[in-house]
């Protein structure tokens, strides 16, 4: 039946638009800031792939790598440009990572090109038939290498010393500073992990078809916003159903509804933001601040 | 006062001294200033970021385009009715702007903008889709001695200055005093009467009734829209944005600045390489952050001595602040 393969491919770009959705969530728990450059630092990392295979390494190391390099890049990131602009204003901490967004956008034209590259496969090809619905390897593959990275995030947090230490200055960065938790590198090690998620969530895009080019997750991006914006933004497992439910509502409306056409899936989102925050501001699963005035 | 009027005479005088080319550029920027007055209404006085200003551009774009394309109207009263109906999205975008607020609306503003273009290709009959339609150009009345492209940049100059003036007004008024009220702190705000709802949607309505005007004149001045032009697809509304932060917030001189900024650097580096350009810019943006992050206009000695200074040294607290809420923190100097 198309309906179930239209979910499955959907699915499939769910997952993605949830890893990228997890990596702003991870970046605003750890710095407080939504980090609207975080779909050109994946970009930048799927180019980074693409380079390492067109000189002969194996695209498993590639993607290896570059993970390594984005989180680098992400933590120094962090600690050259987000830092200084701790204190300021909400705008200009914003701007900045729009700042940021464009210099990311910049140097991925000018370094990679304008040309669209496909990135070698990391999953063998061909697939599966279920009756009439078809997956491919490389959905499944996605799919199973997102829920990995999830896990492996989630026990990370859950524990390890630096995991616990992260979550700490993420609720209270003052008592974590009295108890010598090095607040600093967590914010580091909050913006490389982000990173390193965004270059999975690009690599694994690139395995779904799409070629790597400048400007290629900003699409994801805006869905992944959506999804962390509707799941809350603090809450890792909102930013994974928001991005799986985004993804299966874009593919479904730009099915049925006729005249719709590729991003055109983002006035469905649109309306479904708003009707989930005009009823629920903090996101389905975000915590309510209580702030004192 | 001085200043202003030498400004708004050297404005007056340029296009006399620049060939057509130039002239087009200047009325691109005056145009582009428009924009971010607009958005500078918003995000300057009640601190809400918005990133899909540029979806109100659109709409007064191509309203005057499809105006003037399908009736008779003449061209004022086109780009009248696209400002209307600028002001009537921005008065259903104000509206959940009641209940989110700070980064969420950022995000929400994102997603509104970033739609914008799928909204147009939804109806290619109408707009032209991707190929985009051609409009009448505002050209020189026989009566007047200047040539087409001087008239398009003095009716540009004549409405940013109209405009500025009423925003001015406002700022100056007790509506004015409200709505910054609003954005430094909204409970505290309300405690003093400060009718909350009404103006946040009321800002929103005239914020995003100056952008669509900015939007109406330039159909009528470049004479040709599409859903891929950059200024209504989500790169105009990081293009408004960083203006309005770099230029400052104040009310002519920053988004005018801005937009000179804006426009200029790409297309003056853009000889040797666009890319090139974009990056300078982004990189100028964070560095005009980091330093002076009330904008070129908000830059004194003290702000710039107070930011380098807390670049220099380590934070001891930072404020433990709620990111759901309305916040537009005054920076500590």
């Amino acid at each position: 039946m198309l309906v179930i393969q239209l979910l499955v491919d959907g699915f499939g770009k769910g997952v993605i638009y949830a890893s990228l959705a997890l990596a702003i969530v991870v970046c605003h728990r750890s710095t407080g800031l939504i980090n609207f450059a975080q779909g050109e630092f994946a970009t930048l990392s799927a180019m980074l792939t693409v380079v390492l295979t067109a000189s002969g390494i194996p695209v498993w190391i590639s993607l290896a790598l570059s993970v390594a390099a984005s989180f680098g890049a992400g933590a120094l990131v962090q600690k050259a440009v987000v830092r200084p602009a701790l204190g300021r204003a909400h705008v200009v901490q914003i701007a900045i990572t729009i700042g940021l967004f464009i210099c990311a956008n910049a140097l991925g034209n000018l370094l990679f090109g304008p040309t669209p590259r496909p990135v070698d496969g990391l999953f063998p090809l061909g697939g599966i038939t279920a009756g009439e619905i078809r997956i491919s390897w490389s959905l499944i593959g996605v799919v199973i290498l997102q829920a990995l990275v999830i896990t492996a995030l989630t026990l990370f947090f859950s524990r390890t010393k630096t995991g616990l230490g992260f979550r700490a200055v993420a609720l209270a960065p003052v008592a974590s500073r009295f108890v010598g938790i090095p607040v600093e590198r967590m914010h580091m090690l909050g913006w490389g992990i982000a990173s390193a998620l965004g270059a999975v969530a690009g690599v694994s895009l690139t395995n779904l078809g799409v070629y790597v080019e400048p400007s290629m997750m900003t699409p994801v991006l805006v869905f992944s916003l959506a999804a962390v914006t509707v799941g809350g933004f603090d809450s890792a497992v909102g930013a994974i159903v928001g991005g799986v439910v985004m993804g299966v509502v874009e593919t479904l409306a730009t099915s049925y509804v006729p005249g719709l056409s590729g991003d055109a899936g983002m006035l469905v989102s649109l309306i479904i933001i708003v009707a989930i925050l005009i009823v629920r501001p903090q996101g389905i699963f975000g915590r309510n601040r209580v702030s004192r005035v | 006062m001085l200043s202003y009027a030498c400004l708004v005479l050297t404005l007056g005088i340029l296009p006399l001294f620049f060939e057509p080319f130039r002239v087009s550029q200047f009325t691109q920027i005056l145009i582009i200033a428009l924009a971010v007055t607009g958005l500078n209404l918003l995000t300057g006085f009640t601190g809400q970021i918005s990133v899909g200003h540029a979806a109100f551009f659109g709409f007064g774009a191509y309203a005057t385009a499809v105006l003037m394309a399908n009736t008779d109207l003449a061209i004022p009263l086109s780009i009248a009715a696209g400002t209307a109906i600028g002001a009537a999205i921005g008065m259903l975008v104000g509206l959940p702007s009641l209940r989110i607020k700070g980064t969420a609306l950022a995000i929400v503003t994102l997603v509104f903008g970033a739609s914008f273009p799928s909204l147009v290709n939804l109806f290619p009959e109408v707009t032209g889709g991707t190929q985009g339609m051609r409009v009448r150009k505002i050209s020189a009345p026989d009566w007047l001695p200047l040539a087409s492209d001087q008239v398009r940049y003095y009716v540009a100059l004549v409405v940013l200055l109209v405009i500025a003036l009423l925003v001015s007004a406002i700022s100056r008024s007790r509506t004015g005093r409200e709505l910054k009220a609003l954005g430094d702190n909204e409970t505290a705000a309300v405690t003093y009467g400060v009718n909350a709802p009404l103006l946040r949607v009321a800002v929103f309505t005239i914020s995003a009734a100056i952008t669509a005007l900015a939007g109406g004149l330039f159909v009528v001045t470049t004479g040709f829209i599409s859903s891929t032009t950059s200024y209504v697809t989500i790169l105009g509304s990081i293009v408004f944005l960083t203006a309005l932060v770099i230029g400052g917030r104040t009310i002519l001189l920053g988004p005018l600045l801005g937009s000179v900024l804006v426009e200029l650097l790409p297309t003056q580096l853009g000889h040797h390489s666009p890319e090139l350009a974009h990056l300078g810019y982004g990189l100028i943006l964070i560095v005009i952050l980091l330093i002076a992050p009330g904008g070129l206009t908000g830059l004194d000695m003290a702000n710039m001595k107070s930011a380098l200074k807390s670049i220099a040294s380590r934070p001891v607290f930072f404020p433990l602040s709620s990111s759901t809420s309305p916040s537009i923190k005054k920076d500590p100097s």
